[in-house]
């Protein structure tokens, strides 16, 4: 079985969950407190993590699939992880054409979509195709790249003045609902309860021990980053302008101007969100991937190159950028995503929590632990 | 043939891919727009927009020796349109080359456009396209926006940058006049509390003889782009001007001094003895206190400085003697407030953002007020402003002393 070493799972969870949402102010419907949504959404999203590890250790060397094959039965538990297959591939296909349309609204507007999709799914498709090991091993290095980028970004929007920090004022001016409301579940299901992913590749860990550790590290100092992001976002263009902008932390790139000739940022910009974009979409597509691979019998290359071309096809779904942006943000964030992300995961960990009260016998079963030898001997 | 050769190849030709073929732009096919300046056409109810575009051969050829090609270093172009876009779009009805807007510094409004039509749609269109950049200038003109490309400038060959340099120094070294993005100017317009202001833009002289390259020959100027008044916007409408005084003060309200010269009377026996005062450093505070009739902001302005001319015969030397100065420059900069609050409250609008420190200070006082129709007159300031004069600069004691034995 391949392997992941602690760094890379660092570096991978602080990239996947960076990904496209610096891009994004989320939250903006509350004007001025938008970044505490995002903060709002990064606690509850904390507590949903806590819930993944704690399936992950109740399971310790299983993916997501022989998981829930584990635990709700043979037919229900692959009707579900059919289901989970599905969602990946489209969260992979969200990405894609997220990007796709976000170089062609501002850089490249005349050349056409498919290309650019077709440049970016055979990128991811050639990562896929090479397995767990090198991907992991591909963003370890790039997490070093893209974190002093986005470095270089605060350092310049700090040594121009932009940064007016009293436009967060007043804070929490209509009170708390609005945020709560803003932030559950969108905020959880988009950038934080996408998490769940990780449930495919946890269980490639080579050391079980540090998995919670590790994990919860990473998503707090990622949930920091954006919350500083967030923040710098309204501070520099005001909610005003911010709210509407399609790609606001473009337009405050755009801004920088240092000393005459350090100015027109933005290809940095879109260098560092193809980077986290590039992560989270090969992420998802290798997730399921990896489910197939359990379901059907085939050679992973097949497979790889079966599912890339899947997710290239439903990429075109979308008549324009606007549609795909409302049924994500309006529809999938709250009604669809959940699903997968709280209602199905809740419902693992109190199974789990039950069968462990309830049915010791089969525990000692299944799990032949030191708990057990010890019984024995006394 | 081997996997070893086919990778390469097929590498080779996603290179060609990526190069952005179906955008890509020849240096030598776009035309350079430094400035944009925006008319109306009100009979015809069409945008007229007018491009001074670089000529790149004229500027690469000039090395040293001044402007002294024999070709206009830009050119202008106006056309007309029912919407901005469209008349831009008609420019390519006579230009050869597309234009480019990557590297337009300044944007150029009519007075009549900004009254009656407003910058709402024009905002949209400046912000909205990719190429357009956020940092240009914003002015106002009160004639022909076009004219003010036409103008000769002289050290700079391109006028478009040289206005832009303009207001950027002046914004330096001078704070009645602020440098206005359009960033900054539609986050003014959007902003409910707050109301937008642009710096006026002018010939003063005779434009014709300015015009054209010849003008450059003469060693005085037959005219110059000046920086005048302060356009002052209600929602998205110009609805007045405020002089120079006035804007000093509305610089002084919204914190915005930098550097700025004071001019006060050092006698007050005679009041035609002007001395100057540089300020070096300052900070303004708004503090809104709520009271029962109304809201009491309490302008608190702090000016360092040096003292850069002294026209009186004085005894710098004595500290009390500062402080009589000190109380006169503070008076000065008392009177300009006091000329911007009677003007905001005349106009009704509200260029200090002085709502918005209400609003992000005492939120609950904020909602009363924004129901209000006149929300200035519900607002009392008090001014508590504290110069003081770091040092004298190079003289000791005014010159003047030296005369007074022979008086």
């Amino acid at each position: 079985m391949e392997k992941i070493d602690k760094y890379q799972l660092i570096a991978m969870t602080i990239l996947f969950i960076i990904g496209s949402s610096p891009l994004y102010q989320l939250g903006i419907e509350v004007n001025q407190d938008a970044w505490l949504v995002m903060l709002t959404g990064m606690l509850a999203g904390l507590l949903l993590l806590f819930v993944y590890i704690y399936i992950q250790k109740r399971n310790a060397d299983k993916s997501l699939y022989q998981i829930l094959k584990r635990h709700f039965g043979r037919w229900i538990g692959t009707l579900l992880a059919v289901a989970y297959i599905f969602y990946f591939v489209y969260e992979s296909m969200r990405n894609t054409r997220e990007f796709g349309d976000i170089i062609n609204v501002a850089f490249l507007p005349s050349t056409p979509l498919f290309l650019l999709m077709l440049i970016m799914i055979v990128l991811s498709g050639y990562a896929v195709s090479k397995g767990i090991e090198v991907f992991f091993r591909v963003v370890e290095f790039l997490l070093p790249i893209t974190l002093i980028g986005y470095l270089l970004l605060v350092i310049m929007f700090v040594s121009t003045n932009l940064i007016h920090l009293e436009r967060l004022l007043p804070i929490l001016e209509n009170g708390v609902m609005p945020v709560i409301k803003a932030a559950i579940p969108k905020v959880i299901s988009f950038p934080f309860g996408q998490v769940v992913v990780f449930l495919v590749f946890w269980n490639h860990l080579n050391n079980r021990k540090v998995l919670t550790k590790v994990t919860v590290l990473s998503y707090l100092f990622v949930g920091m980053f954006l919350l500083v992001f967030s923040i710098l976002n309204l501070a520099i263009l005001d909610p005003t302008i911010t709210s509407i902008s399609t790609l606001p932390m473009l337009r405050s790139v755009r801004l920088i101007q240092i000393a005459n000739f350090l100015e027109r940022l933005d290809p940095i910009i879109m260098m560092l969100i193809y980077i986290g974009i590039f992560v989270k979409m090969t992420a998802f597509y290798m997730a399921a991937v990896l489910g197939l691979s359990q379901l059907i019998k085939m050679n992973h290359k097949m497979l790889t190159l079966a599912v890339g071309g899947f997710i290239y096809a439903i990429s075109f779904i979308s008549p324009n950028l606007i549609h795909h942006l409302w049924v994500g943000f309006e529809q999938n964030l709250k009604y669809h995503f959940p699903i997968f992300q709280i209602y199905v995961p809740l419902l693992l960990a109190m199974i789990i929590m039950l069968r462990s009260l309830f049915s010791p016998k089969r525990k000692r079963g299944t799990r032949p632990s030191p708990v057990a030898k010890k019984n024995g001997q006394t | 043939m081997d996997r070893n050769r086919i990778i390469p190849i097929v590498m080779l030709i996603f290179l060609l891919l990526l190069s952005g073929c179906w955008d890509s732009n020849e240096l030598n096919s776009l035309s350079f727009v430094a400035a944009t300046a925006i008319d109306r056409d009100e009979d015809r109810k069409q945008w007229v927009i007018s491009f001074q575009v670089v000529i790149p051969q004229a500027i690469a050829t000039q090395t040293g020796g001044g402007a002294g090609g024999s070709q206009s270093p830009v050119t202008i172009f106006s056309t007309r349109g029912r919407t901005i876009r469209e008349a831009m779009q008609n420019a390519s009805l006579e230009t050869s080359r597309t234009l480019f807007f990557g590297h337009n510094s300044v944007l150029i409004m009519n007075e009549g456009v900004a009254r009656t039509e407003g910058v709402k749609q024009m905002l949209d269109f400046f912000l909205r396209p990719i190429e357009s950049r956020e940092t240009m200038s914003v002015l106002l003109t009160k004639g022909k926006a076009s004219d003010l490309l036409e103008v000769f400038i002289p050290l700079e060959k391109i006028n478009g940058n040289a206005i832009q340099r303009v207001i950027e120094q002046s914004h330096d070294k001078l704070s009645q006049v602020q440098n206005i993005k359009l960033i900054d100017f539609a986050t003014m317009v959007a902003d409910p509390n707050s109301d937008a202001k642009v710096p006026e833009v002018r010939i003063s002289g005779n434009k014709q003889s300015q015009s054209s390259l010849d003008a450059l020959k003469s060693t005085r100027s037959k005219a110059v782009i000046k920086l005048g008044d302060l356009g002052v916007f209600r929602h998205d409408k110009l609805i007045g001007w405020m002089n120079r005084r006035e804007s000093r003060g509305v610089a002084w309200l919204s914190n915005e001094v930098s550097q700025m010269i004071i001019v006060f009377p050092c006698d007050e026996r005679n009041p035609d003895q002007l001395s100057s005062f540089a300020v070096i450093k300052s900070s303004t505070e708004l503090d809104p206190k709520v009271h029962a009739d109304g809201i009491v902001m309490d302008v608190r302005v702090k000016a360092e400085g040096v003292l850069d001319e002294m026209s009186c015969p004085m005894k710098l030397k004595d500290p009390d003697v500062i402080k009589v100065l000190e109380r006169a420059i503070e008076d000065e900069i008392k009177e300009e407030i006091q000329a911007a609050w009677s003007k905001m409250r005349e106009l009704n609008a509200d260029v200090a953002g002085i709502r918005n420190v209400i609003h992000r200070k005492q939120p609950v006082a904020w909602r009363k007020l924004s129901q209000s129709k006149q929300p200035l007159e519900q607002i009392e300031i008090r001014m508590h402003v504290k110069a003081s004069i770091e040092n004298t600069n190079m003289l000791y004691q005014p010159f003047s002393n030296m005369l007074e034995p022979k008086q």
